[in-house]
């Protein structure tokens, strides 16, 4: 793993990001998000489900339905695709920032080949003809692993397996070389060692291509061993980030020691997330003050200030680039259980 | 493919046997005797045994089934001697009232229908497909209203009906439109058109309301599927995205087309009875008016027969434009 | 067990509750009972007007001019609301709300049978599986295609004649309806088979009947409601369809079809419009008005019915 190369500028660079969705009662799924991703690098965002991981995805391509309103900045090759006209932000999707979804069956179209779905993307970004672009598409698909693409080139979602079609995906996504490839939960749909692969395959790309990779996901199990730097998201806001190593040896969040802890061992096989007790804050119902006092078992040493009073991202222990948004922790460390 | 297309073969006759089978069943030991429909009021025994012979209704439906089954392929001969009568293959059945062959009372009447059939669905086809998508692209506009509640309106509106008005309206207070009658193609094209306008319309209105409500609420599914938001990932403007989402629509709209074609040459009858033209809708109605059991059986047995084929066509070409199908 | 009637009623009084807040489904049900109202009351309101639907009045029709009404609008007046239907004389208004009558008794009458059928087929189909679904799932679905049309008029033909009219045409209509709510009951009786409760009750060993009517019944309710107020409409439009081809009721007996069907000959006489428009607006407010409510239903209780036909 990488040292922080803070002086590089951020292939990804999201500050205050906001995503409210509208309707008879406005859901604020993202709350002022600060992130920088860099080439090179793989940033896991971790949180429970509704934290709002997707919107903050969604947002950073510019993919929110009209429902959502969008504040703050996103931005990508020098562009900030929250203002940007949809006119400029159409020709940096695909070439600068891509995106692989969870369930590679719906995110393929069931009519069209393999190879045609890779192609056009090619071709949204390249002069090329249908011939180069095939040709492109078979070199891709060689790459995230197809074997035998020359034939399978020409092959129909529906005859590929779940692995292989997420393999197709991460080649339509990264057919024209994006700095920034987001995976929002790309290994829930698959078998465990099936999921090994395609981690790895994500992470080789990482390195290969210099892109800056945003792994989003359930499993800190995964976290530990692809990530380089970690964001744990609960109720829309960052609540601790640092690189993997600052966060697990010296966890200075308890939502994060709380994931932590319904792991059960990081090194088996199944690493769903074990309920944590207590009812998950969200953007439609939160709580005042830190949004995870109701479920904190540290509130009540710290009192009042847990209910009123909403607590920053700071500095803590670790890297320069570890801090958490606790009042207990700014204090003292958290004790060892 | 080749296996699959006997296999779904094999499957549709098995199914138009059985079909007929029941057919015969119902109505040929039931209480109609058309043998004595045709022998008249004054009946004598032996000229009854006669025509029943003739008819080949002395013989179990069973049988007769049978019989039936073997001139769809083969061809059979009414009676024997100077006064026998050839049915050809495919043998429908005959009518001994107009001593024809229903086959070829059918051939006869199928221009018409085809021609109301045919141009009725391409108009729908082209009304819906039109509007339903532009529906979906504006939703909740002053299109998307009039698309919605056009197609409430007309969906439950009988076909009759909406003839009914419009040769009130267009031929009588307008006068603007024929409102009766069919000129062959091969008189004179403007004319068939000419005098075919109204029947299209109608069913192209009513049709095509509904192809409009299902195209409109399909293009939604699919605008909000997954695979168009992961072509737009790629790169792909609204614009483009949406084309893929018409191309995907057109996926279930041609089977209900291929359907709905066969349904409808299978007879327009309300159609032909309000435009008084004489296709195969007329031919049944005429053939029950006339207790005239071999069209009655014959047709509806063809408008079967037509589905039957409908649904295999209507299959193979699923085969090529859903690859999903393919395999099989 | 009662638990799950408990369980399966909140979400219903929910789903009328959604149903009868919806405009669509507001709307819909006025209109219904606005004409089925008018046809019940048939007797009452031809009384009020002082008409009789069979009487025949010459004296108002100009015999030589095609047997036209006399008078403006197909001869509207006081005494007779919708005018006069022409060649006969006949007062419409009352031919209307008796053509109402008839026209809803035997739709209902049709839709009751075919969903008390469709539902049972459909229930046992879904509950038994194995060889039973496979064979009544291939029946059904070739049905569902089926030209019913031109088997519905074949059938007038074997018919004996002894048995009134309306009778076969309740029959018959109700023979080829049952099919799309075998159907739908089918898919969700299938989902509720999957669900716990219906297979502890078939693992205790509870008789087929108790657990249709206790286990499976209340919980397809809401699909039922749906069922009845979609197929409610389709009968009526097929059995004024029959009977304004001739193979229906007699051309005689006061029928919305029957009345549009003879509209046909009027129509070549440019007579005044009054007796296609009259009956063909009821006809069309019942249908418009049992789909919006239909389909006001069918999103209360989110049913998804076959694609947007
Ligand atoms: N299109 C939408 N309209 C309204 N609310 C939405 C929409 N999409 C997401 N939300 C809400 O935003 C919040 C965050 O959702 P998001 O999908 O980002 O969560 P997530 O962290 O990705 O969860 P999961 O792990 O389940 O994928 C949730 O409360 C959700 O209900
Ligand atoms: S701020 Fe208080 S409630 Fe929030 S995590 Fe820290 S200790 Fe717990
Ligand atoms: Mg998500």
């Amino acid at each position: 793993m990488a040292e922080p190369r803070t002086s590089v500028e951020p292939a990804l660079r999201l500050r205050d990001l906001t995503v409210t969705f509208g309707g008879a009662h406005p859901v604020r799924a993202v709350d002022g998000v600060d992130l920088d991703v860099h080439p090179g690098r793989v940033l896991a965002i971790v949180g429970e489900s509704g934290s709002g991981k997707s919107a903050t995805a969604l947002a950073s391509i510019g993919l929110l339905p009209g429902s959502a309103e969008v504040t703050g900045s996103a931005t990508v090759a020098g562009v900030d695709l929250v203002t940007a006209a949809e006119s400029q932000r159409v020709p940096l999707r695909g070439s600068s920032i891509a995106m692989v979804f969870q369930d590679a069956l719906a995110a393929l179209n069931p009519y069209r080949t393999i190879g045609r779905q890779i192609s056009d993307a090619y071709r949204l970004h390249h002069r090329v003809d249908k011939t180069a672009a095939r040709k492109r598409a078979v070199e891709v698909l060689d790459r995230v692993g197809i074997r035998d693409p020359e034939r399978r080139v020409d092959d129909y979602p529906h005859e590929f397996s779940g692995g292989m079609r997420q393999r197709a995906m991460i080649a339509t996504a990264i057919v024209n070389n994006p700095t920034v490839l987001i995976a929002d939960e790309p290994t829930t749909a698959l078998d465990v060692t099936v999921q090994q692969q395609v981690l790895d395959l994500l992470t080789g790309l990482t390195d290969d291509l210099g892109m800056a990779l945003v792994l989003i996901t359930h499993d800190l199990g995964v976290v530990a061993e692809t990530a380089d730097d970690i964001a744990v998201m609960y109720a829309g806001r960052i609540v601790e980030t640092g690189t993997v190593l600052d966060v697990f040896d010296h966890t200075a969040h308890p939502y994060t020691r709380a994931l932590l802890q319904a792991t059960p061992n990081l090194d088996a096989p199944s690493r769903r997330l074990a309920a944590i007790p207590g009812v998950p804050a969200s953007g439609a119902n939160r709580p005042t003050g830190c949004a995870f006092h109701p479920r904190c078992p540290f509130a009540e040493q710290v009192g009042e200030a847990c209910q009123t009073v909403d607590p920053h991202l700071t500095p803590r222990p670790g890297s320069a680039l570890h801090r958490a948004a606790c009042h207990f922790t700014a204090e003292q460390e958290l004790p060892h259980v | 493919m080749a296996w699959y297309l006997a296999r779904r073969l094999a499957a549709s006759v098995v199914v138009l046997l059985a079909i007929s089978f029941c057919v015969y069943l119902l109505f040929y030991s039931g209480p109609s005797d058309p043998a004595r429909v045709l022998c008249g009021k004054p009946c004598q025994p032996e000229r009854l045994s006669q025509i029943k012979q003739f008819m080949g209704t002395d013989k179990s439906a069973v049988v007769q089934w049978v019989d039936f089954v073997k001139g769809l392929f083969v061809g059979r001969t009414y009676g024997t001697g100077a006064e026998a009568a050839r049915c050809a293959a495919p043998c429908f059945g005959f009518s001994f009232d107009q001593r024809q062959s229903v086959t070829s009372l059918i051939w006869s009447r199928l221009p018409i229908t085809a021609s109301i059939a045919i141009g009725g669905a391409v108009v729908s086809l082209i009304v819906g497909m039109t509007l339903g998508p532009l529906a979906a692209r504006f939703r909740g506009g002053v299109l998307d209203g009039l698309v919605r509640g056009g197609s409430l309106l007309l969906v439950a509106m009988p076909a009759y009906l909406l003839g009914l008005l419009a040769i009130l309206v267009f031929g009588f207070q307008l006068n603007m439109v024929p409102v009766s009658g069919y000129v062959p193609l091969s008189e004179s094209p403007v004319d068939w058109a000419w005098h075919l306008i109204l029947p299209w319309c109608v069913l192209g209105l009513i049709n095509g309301a509904a192809y409009a409500r299902y195209a409109r609420n399909q293009m939604l599914d699919e605008l909000g599927s997954d695979y168009l938001l992961a072509e737009r990932a790629t790169g792909a403007s609204a614009r483009r995205v949406r084309r893929t989402a018409r191309r995907s629509v057109w996926v279930p709209v041609t089977t209900l087309f291929g359907i709905d074609l066969a349904l409808m040459l299978g007879g327009t009858i309300f159609t032909e009875k309000v435009f008084s033209m004489h296709g195969i809708g007329d031919l049944l109605l005429g053939g029950v008016s006339s207790h005239d059991l071999g069209i009655v059986v014959g047709t509806a047995l063809f408008g079967a027969a037509l589905i039957i084929v409908g649904n295999l066509i209507v299959d193979i070409v699923q085969g090529f434009i859903d690859p999903r199908v393919r395999r099989g | 067990m009662t638990a799950a009637v408990a369980r399966a009623r909140s979400p219903l009084s929910l789903a009328l509750r959604r149903t009868a807040r919806s405009f669509g489904g507001r709307l819909g049900a006025a209109i219904l009972l606005l004409v089925l109202l008018a046809g019940l009351c048939a007797p009452l309101l031809a009384a009020l007007e002082g008409q009789d639907p069979h009487a025949f009045n010459g004296d108002l029709v100009d015999g030589n001019n095609g047997g036209n009404p006399f008078g403006s609008f197909g001869g509207v007046s006081g005494t007779h609301w919708f005018g006069v239907e022409p060649g006969t004389g006949r007062d419409l208004f009352a031919l209307v709300v008796y053509g109402i009558r008839t026209t809803v008794i035997i739709a209902i009458a049709a839709t009751v049978i075919s969903v008390i059928i469709g539902a049972t087929i459909g229930m046992a189909m879904g509950y038994l599986g194995g060889w039973f679904e496979a064979v009544l799932g291939r029946f059904v679905d070739f049905m569902f295609g089926f030209p019913t049309l031109l088997f519905l008029i074949a059938l007038q033909l074997i018919v004996p004649s002894s048995i009134p009219k309306p009778v076969v045409l309740t029959v018959v209509l109700a023979a080829f309806g049952w099919v799309s709510t075998a159907r739908l009951i089918h898919t969700q009786t299938r989902q509720l088979a999957a669900r716990e409760f219906i297979d502890a009750a078939r693992a205790s060993g509870t008789p087929l009947r108790r657990v249709f009517v206790s286990e499976l019944l209340p919980n397809l309710v809401g699909t039922l409601a749906v069922v009845v107020a979609l197929s409610f409409p389709a009968t009526v439009a097929v059995s004024a369809g029959l009977s304004f081809l001739g193979v229906g009721l007699d051309p005689s007996s006061p029928d919305l079809g029957v009345l549009i069907g003879q509209s046909i000959t009027w129509t070549y006489t440019g007579a005044d419009a009054g007796y296609l428009i009259f009956p063909s607006i009821a006809l069309l407010l019942i249908i418009l008005g049992a789909t919006l409510l239909g389909d006001a239903l069918r999103d209360a209780f989110d049913v998804r019915t076959e694609s947007g036909r």
